[in-house]
């Protein structure tokens, strides 16, 4: 036995003699006095110390053995996988006027159509492979997906009209600004299968009524938080948030705030706070440029984990660290814009290059397009940090490179920031 | 004999797969489980 490629060494922070030992594969995580890694290598553990460490993903019987094992994570995945998961862009319109906004200039008044609409429900039904599936998820994202309720409903309901019948369960989650978040929206959605709306926050109300105001300029802040308010009693609301480099600090006011209004974190499951990334394609809007190009600027180390130590410190959860292949790598995932043009990725997701489809004729092979198997290379199969890289964000490589092709390393990141993510999350038990 | 390792994490359980899929460079992610 060996300890695994996989395997990242810490000092444990409280003695000098303990170190702790984190798996990239597993999240996985122990404590250890420095001289049991010695006798890792040396080949002296007891039989019991083994097993536990080999249990846990720290030890391995050889590189090769580890480095297929890794060849073979995503198959693996695929096949566990009982979940046909698709988002649907329902629109491109919007009541907001953010100052940002990831459509860029692409919104208008366009609307996902009827015939668009039945074309996905017998996608769903008749073209995608439900045999060994046991749940249909949809995500329904914009624009605004709330300004098509109607839609959202009719979808449903025919949905839930088949699904049934093939032993399907099925749900659906929104990416919401919030703001048509009623009670009784809620309430009429919440009975065809919504579970989970995330919805936005950019910090506090002055900050937020200056990036995301109603198209009138008037501040949005306060309609949703009393949506949220009325909300998170019947569905999973998870707060979002999006900070540039100048107003990250502010952020945690925008906690205390949410605990003072009685928005506890047993309300709110999931609290996340991202940089704003500037877009350098056709759809950049043109007043905008605070956002980030990359993960490798030095500010966004110390910005994610004072944001991420605020949020856990409050009893917040937040995305812990875990494997994280990339949403193209799985099979029974699609994304389909309001035009009936079938993507792989939700940021992709109007990117002509990118589009994978159409509802109609089903999905083209995406594997090269895609670069699907980028981390396939002797550098990245012996870097520890492969299972949570997976060769990296698609988009990312795009907006730094101007296209997919190639890896997106992410190493002199997670260099930095790792051994701080993986203390937060033993700290506050992730 | 004193045991040696401290578990501080479990960890994901291999056989059930991943709890989710990386969207937006992380900053979008869909629960998978």
């Amino acid at each position: 036995m060996k300890l695994s490629i996989y395997a990242k060494l810490y000092p444990s922070g409280e003695d000098r003699d303990s170190v702790v030992l984190f798996s990239t594969k597993r999240a996985s995580a122990v404590l250890v006095p420095s001289a049991l890694i010695k006798d890792i290598e040396c080949g002296s553990l007891s039989e019991e110390e083994q097993e536990t460490l080999f249990g846990l993903g720290l030890l391995a019987r050889s590189d090769e053995e580890e480095k297929q094992e890794m060849l073979n994570f995503i198959q693996e995945l695929n096949i566990l996988n009982k979940t046909l998961i698709a988002t649907v862009v329902l629109n491109l319109d919007c009541n907001l006027g953010c100052r940002y906004c990831f459509e860029g200039t692409r919104k208008g008044k366009l609307y996902l159509s009827d015939e668009t609409a039945d074309k996905f429900v017998d996608f769903l039904k008749i073209s995608s492979d439900l045999s060994n599936k046991n749940e249909i998820k949809i995500t329904f994202y914009g624009g605004e997906p709330l300004l098509s309720t109607e839609r959202i409903a009719s979808i449903s309901e025919k949905i839930l009209s088949f699904a049934g019948g093939k032993g399907l369960k099925y749900s659906f989650s929104l990416v919401t600004n919030g703001t048509l978040l009623t009670p009784g929206v809620v309430k009429r959605l919440a009975l065809l299968g919504l579970k989970n709306a995330k919805v936005t926050l950019d910090g506090p109300k002055h900050i937020h009524d200056n990036f995301r105001p109603f198209k009138s300029g008037k501040g949005s802040f306060d309609v949703i938080v009393r949506n949220i308010k009325d909300a998170c009693d019947k569905i999973h609301v998870e707060i979002g948030g999006n900070y540039t480099k100048d107003n990250y600090r502010e952020f945690p006011r925008l906690l205390d705030y949410l605990l003072a209004e009685g928005l506890t974190p047993d309300k709110i499951p999931m609290i996340r706070f991202d940089p704003v990334v500037n877009e350098n394609s056709a759809f950049a809007l043109p007043d905008f440029s605070d956002g980030c190009n990359s993960s490798r600027e030095p500010w966004l180390i110390d910005a994610s984990l004072h944001l991420r130590e605020e949020i856990l410190k409050r009893g917040y959860r937040t995305q812990k660290i875990t494997p994280a292949p990339c949403i193209v790598e799985l099979f029974d995932s699609i994304m389909m814009d309001y035009d009936g043009a079938l993507y792989k990725c939700p940021v992709l997701i109007g990117r002509k290059d990118y589009r994978v489809g159409d509802i109609t004729t089903g999905l083209a092979d995406y594997r090269e397009s895609h670069a699907l198997d980028n981390w396939k290379n002797e550098e990245c199969l012996a870097c520890a940090y492969l299972p949570l890289c997976f060769g990296g964000c698609r988009y990312m490589k795009l907006l730094q490179d101007g296209d997919i092709n190639g890896i997106n390393c992410r190493k002199e990141y997670f260099d930095r920031i790792l051994a701080q993510l993986v203390s937060q999350d033993i700290k506050y038990d992730l | 004999m004193k045991k040696r390792i401290v578990v501080l994490k479990k960890g994901i359980d291999k056989a059930v797969g991943i709890e989710s899929f990386c969207c937006f460079g992380g900053g979008f992610i869909l629960a998978w489980r």
